[in-house]
């Protein structure tokens, strides 16, 4: 028992040397941010003589990063609601109907999960139908991509959920509506927290169906915004990591009071049982 | 209470309304899109003709002959297979190192998940950084402990680059690999354990008897999910190297991508469609192991 306790101990001290050279990149970032453009393009893990807060002042101005924050917020709160709402009503239904349908559809939208975007037909799409380069075209296309996965973990929940509810709920003279918004919506809680923070973050990180169909940078969010600071500022790094810092501070905030449901998240979807 | 009601059991109902939401964004916005690329793939789409004329399979035969695709098409093959290998042998390691009683193994499983939840545009940058030829963290660290042989043009020399979107991908993403052989490590009862030291075995072929084949449904879940991201995969390629120097790095998705870009739509549909198929082809019979193994635990 004792060996096993040191061995443990020392398995510790060499997870942790790794785990904090994982954050080098992490800690170049804050440094550089902080120095003046000379130093920050040298990229030392070195604590600058004088630290240039000012930097912050040009990277808060120029790179757009309030505005930034607001059309990210208002991309990801309606896919988050669209997606997760239209999971669950469709989750419910495959989990408790058992008919060759059934099967078929839940097989026909976890396939969803493995296809590409589909750069130029979707691009076509949105602008047959005006919604090329709007907020709500970025929304539904990122939704689209988000249910496959919703759906896969949320049948595997609603399927834990036992059927005696349904009937209860039937003989207490619920119709099928009722029954989905009072009965079993208050219980899929956990997995409401779990598929919520995973598709926030898809939302909120995303820099593909943005850059595909949103060119008007007025709508940019904060990983695009990020971006275009970059092309601007091209060799003031100092500029560049601050951005990239005051970019990352929302997930990070999130990150830390959320950590739990996301890894347990990630756990319970991808292996049931 | 009258127990016949509670005997006879109702008619409970599932109405088809409750599929409709989801299957209204789905087919419309990302079955439809899918789907129409195949044929388009066989037209002449382009932004200078204002008529789509039907070809057939000559474009097909095009982009089998063009060599950037089939550059891109290489990469897309060496960067999946590399982060499938080396990000399920660090995450099975991890997650038999983090599963150990250790005190603060909540802590470390937050620090390795950490880089999964940075947002790819940033992640590119930081990387260029790193990766810098002349003043980059790593050439840099290389020299200063002796090993300047080793440093190199990284994203900048056309051999590397593609390594270098992986290395990056890997960093990023081994640590969602090991929560999920975390969760399957936490599945396999105790009592196997227990049972085979009083049988007298030992650590080792207590791994190779309980632990591994136990394992083998995330292995199979991981190897997946690794193949399926790095097939398709954009945004680590577009944010890092941009699929440069020249075309050196490109992989399928940025270069449909890049032709759409030059107006050249049907090419685009093209190399979309063949990614479709190349994945379904790949993934249908792993898929298929998936959902046996599903109903076997309904």
């Amino acid at each position: 028992m004792k060996k096993i306790r040191r061995q443990n101990k020392v398995l510790e001290i060499v997870l942790w040397i790794f785990g904090l050279l994982l954050l080098i990149p992490f800690l170049l970032v804050v440094l550089t941010s902080v120095k003046d453009s000379q130093t920050a393009g040298l990229f030392q893990l070195t604590l600058p003589k004088v630290l240039h807060f000012e930097n912050y002042k040009v990277v808060w101005k120029e790179g757009q990063i309030l505005h930034g924050f607001l059309n990210s917020t208002v991309i990801a709160v309606p896919m988050c609601a669209l997606s997760l709402g239209c999971s669950a009503l469709l989750s419910f239904y495959l989990a408790r109907v058992k008919s060759k349908f059934s099967r078929f559809l839940y097989m026909f939208i976890v396939m969803g999960m493995t296809a590409p975007l589909s750069i130029v037909t979707t691009f076509q799409l949105l602008k047959s139908m005006s919604l090329l380069n709007t907020r709500l075209g970025v929304i539904l296309v990122q939704t689209a991509l988000e249910i496959p996965f919703t759906t896969f973990i949320m049948v595997g929940f609603v399927e834990t959920l036992p059927r005696e509810l349904d009937e209860a709920a039937t003989l207490d003279g619920c119709g099928p509506y009722r029954m989905f918004w009072s009965v079993i919506l208050p219980l899929l809680k956990p997995v409401f927290v779990t598929t919520l923070i995973l598709a926030f973050l898809d939302s909120w990180n995303d820099a593909q169906v943005s850059l595909f169909f949103l060119s008007d940078w007025h709508k940019w969010t904060m990983p695009l915004n990020v971006f275009r600071f970059y092309r601007y500022y091209q060799k003031e790094w100092n500029y560049i990591f601050g951005s990239v810092f005051l970019t990352t501070i929302p997930v990070l905030i999130a990150y830390l009071f959320g950590q739990k449901y996301i890894i347990d998240g990630m756990t319970a979807g991808s292996v049931k049982g | 209470m009258k127990t016949r009601t509670l005997r006879s059991r109702p008619a409970i109902r599932y109405p088809m309304t409750f599929i409709i939401p989801a299957m209204a964004v789905y087919m419309i916005f990302f079955f439809y899109p899918t789907v129409s690329g195949f044929y388009y793939a066989l037209t002449n789409w382009n932004s200078r003709s204002t008529t789509i004329r039907y070809v057939g399979f000559s474009q097909f035969l095009d982009v089998l002959k063009n060599p950037t695709i089939e550059l891109a098409f290489k990469n897309t093959m060496i960067y999946s297979i590399t982060i499938t290998v080396v990000k399920n042998i660090l995450a099975i390691l991890l997650a038999l190192a983090l599963n150990a009683k250790i005190r603060s193994r909540n802590t470390l499983r937050a620090i390795y998940f950490a880089p999964a939840i940075l947002n790819i545009v940033a992640m590119g940058l930081v990387f260029q950084g790193l990766l810098n030829p002349d003043f980059g963290f790593v050439n840099t660290a290389l020299r200063a402990m002796g090993l300047g042989f080793m440093a190199n043009g990284w994203i900048t020399d056309p051999k590397m680059a593609i390594y270098c979107t992986a290395i990056m991908e890997i960093w990023r993403a081994t640590g969602i690999s090991m929560a999920i052989y975390l969760a399957g490590l936490q599945s396999i009862p105790q009592d196997y354990y227990e049972a085979a030291t009083l049988d007298g075995a030992h650590g080792w072929s207590k791994f190779t008897g309980i632990t591994l084949p136990l394992l083998a449904p995330a292995v199979t879940i991981n190897v997946i999910l690794c193949l399926i991201y790095g097939f398709r995969m954009f945004e680590v390629i577009y944010y890092l190297t941009g699929g440069g120097p020249g075309d050196s790095s490109q992989v399928m998705q940025t270069l449909a991508y890049k032709y759409m870009g030059q107006g050249l739509y049907g090419y685009s549909a093209t190399i979309n469609v063949i990614l479709v198929v190349f994945i379904l082809v790949v993934t249908i019979p792993l898929l298929s192991y998936m959902r046996r193994r599903d109903s076997r635990l309904m």
